[in-house]
């Protein structure tokens, strides 16, 4: 029974916690400039975070071990500092961007400067980390994050034309604008399969005590909550898809975003984007700093735990007291939130071969995985989601270059 | 071009949500600002691509659409 309850609890927090700076933009991009055309790279990044999630997550329950550990147990130290730049460069750019999307929101909803407003989100985020245990930080955030649902109530108001929304779940291509179509796909995968997620979740099966018995409830948590949070991706992309483009609007402020919803709710969906745009950021802002100084502590060595007292792993508090005073500063000094949302996902999606491809060695190392190591079906869907890594690797900086300017 | 019509079909929809209170002044004000700003700097590019009269008299009704647009959503700004 109460692992049933923890099922429940993981599916909500995966739906809560799905959306984020990251996927709000670019789903909103993609329905202002394709309409429903782009719904399959949500649909594709979605499946492949799963997969992702669910064989962190086996990992971590059947061995012990968090990936990042393995990382630098099995491939040695020297390897290890590829990945640790890799994940470390997109992930601090994503939550810099996460505190620029809460902080304009706060902006959007009072009128003072969103550059005021990072020092205030950096602070408390860091006391969230602070005082908190992991199972705040995890579920505190998500379930206040479920207020992202009104993004579906937007599109059932809406009525969309449900056999074209279909005819979007198959990969097309675009009629127009070619370089800023593939451009929008590979940021739309760069937000959904963002490092920090997978490697998170690894870090959080263990602060949870999972273990071998944990199996199941990590194959839901992973599937099922995935599944769900990318159906309110979809759901945000709909809603500009139907508010944004028939009117053509194309979607490069915050500003212009924060109308998707007014159109269809009124002030209430007013209110409700700028709440969800708030809370689903902060949760994301304290997620990926927790996510920096676990790859930092788990890399180095180091005595690592949210549940701990600071002092009792007092490097690994000083690291994400460290990234999250950085990362408000490029906020501080008046960065522009939308184009530095783009510039993370482009390098998010560049960034996925270095943890992506050695996960495909660790899932098959017997030493590792016992009788859990991949099977045929495993090791071809990691295949796939590899080679697509590298594809994403050599496309996402030209496409940026010629798409998204 | 693009851009300009974007922003002049955002101060429309700005104005109508303004007008029946869906938003409030501040994104009203801040998304004036912005398109001022887009009419300041796509004027000076489009009058750098422009090179033909037809090209011109195109580029200056975009414009002159954009700058109704930001006169009608000024007063519901703040």
């Amino acid at each position: 029974m109460k692992k049933w309850g923890e099922v429940a609890l993981g599916v909500v927090t995966s739906m809560g916690g799905f959306l984020e700076v990251g996927s709000i933009a670019t789903s909103i991009q993609a329905g202002a400039a394709f309409g429903f055309q782009l719904a399959w790279a949500i649909a594709l990044g979605t499946i492949s975070l799963a997969i992702l999630m669910e064989m962190t997550g086996r990992l971590a329950a059947v061995s012990g071990r968090s990936y990042v550990d393995l990382l630098r147990e099995h491939l040695g130290v020297r390897f290890f500092v590829l990945p640790l730049v890799a994940v470390m460069i997109p992930s601090f750019l994503v939550l810099v961007s996460e505190i620029g999307g809460v902080s304009i929101a706060l902006q959007i909803a009072t009128g003072v400067a969103f550059r005021w407003w990072a020092i205030p989100v950096a602070l408390l985020g860091w006391l969230l980390l602070w005082r908190g245990t992991f199972k705040i930080v995890e579920n505190g955030t998500a379930v206040l994050g479920l207020v992202s649902l009104v993004f579906l109530a937007a599109v059932l108001v809406m009525k969309p034309d449900w056999s074209a929304v279909g005819a979007g779940l198959l990969p097309s291509a675009p009629e127009h604008d070619r370089a800023n179509y593939w451009y929008i796909a590979v940021s739309i995968l760069g937000a959904s399969i963002s490092p920090y997620l997978y490697l998170f979740y690894s870090a959080g099966a263990l602060e949870d005590g999972w273990t071998i018995k944990y199996l199941n409830v990590n194959r839901i948590t992973a599937g099922v909550g995935n599944f769900f949070g990318g159906g309110l991706s979809l759901m945000v992309l709909l809603c500009a898809a139907m508010v944004l483009m028939p009117r053509n609007i194309q979607a490069d402020a915050y500003e212009q975003i924060s109308l998707v919803l007014a159109s269809p709710l009124g002030r209430d969906g007013f209110a409700l984007f700028l709440f969800t745009l708030c809370i689903t950021c902060f949760g994301a802002t304290v997620e990926i700093t927790l996510a920096c100084a676990y790859l930092v502590a788990q890399g180095l060595g180091w005595p690592w735990s949210e549940n701990m007292r600071p002092a009792r792993d007092a490097r690994f508090a000083t690291t994400y007291t460290i990234v999250i005073a950085l990362a408000a500063i490029p906020i501080v000094l008046g960065t522009d939130p939308l184009e530095l949302t783009n510039i993370s996902m482009v390098v998010s999606a560049a960034s996925l071969p270095v943890t992506v491809i050695p996960l495909l060695v660790l899932m098959n190392d017997e030493r590792v995985m016992t009788r859990h190591s991949n099977g045929w079906l495993g090791n071809t869907a990691l295949v796939l989601i590899s080679l697509m890594a590298i594809v994403l690797f050599f496309a996402a900086v030209p496409l940026r270059w010629f798409g998204g300017a | 071009m693009s851009r300009v019509r974007s922003w002049t079909a955002t101060t429309k929809l700005a104005a109508e949500l303004r007008g029946v209170r869906s938003t409030n002044a501040a994104v009203t004000t801040q998304l004036l600002r912005r398109a001022e700003r887009t009419h300041a700097k796509e004027a000076k590019e489009l009058a750098r691509l422009a090179t033909t009269d037809s090209q011109r008299v195109a580029a200056r009704g975009l414009l002159d659409s954009l700058e109704q647009g930001i006169v009608r959503l000024r007063p519901l700004a703040r």
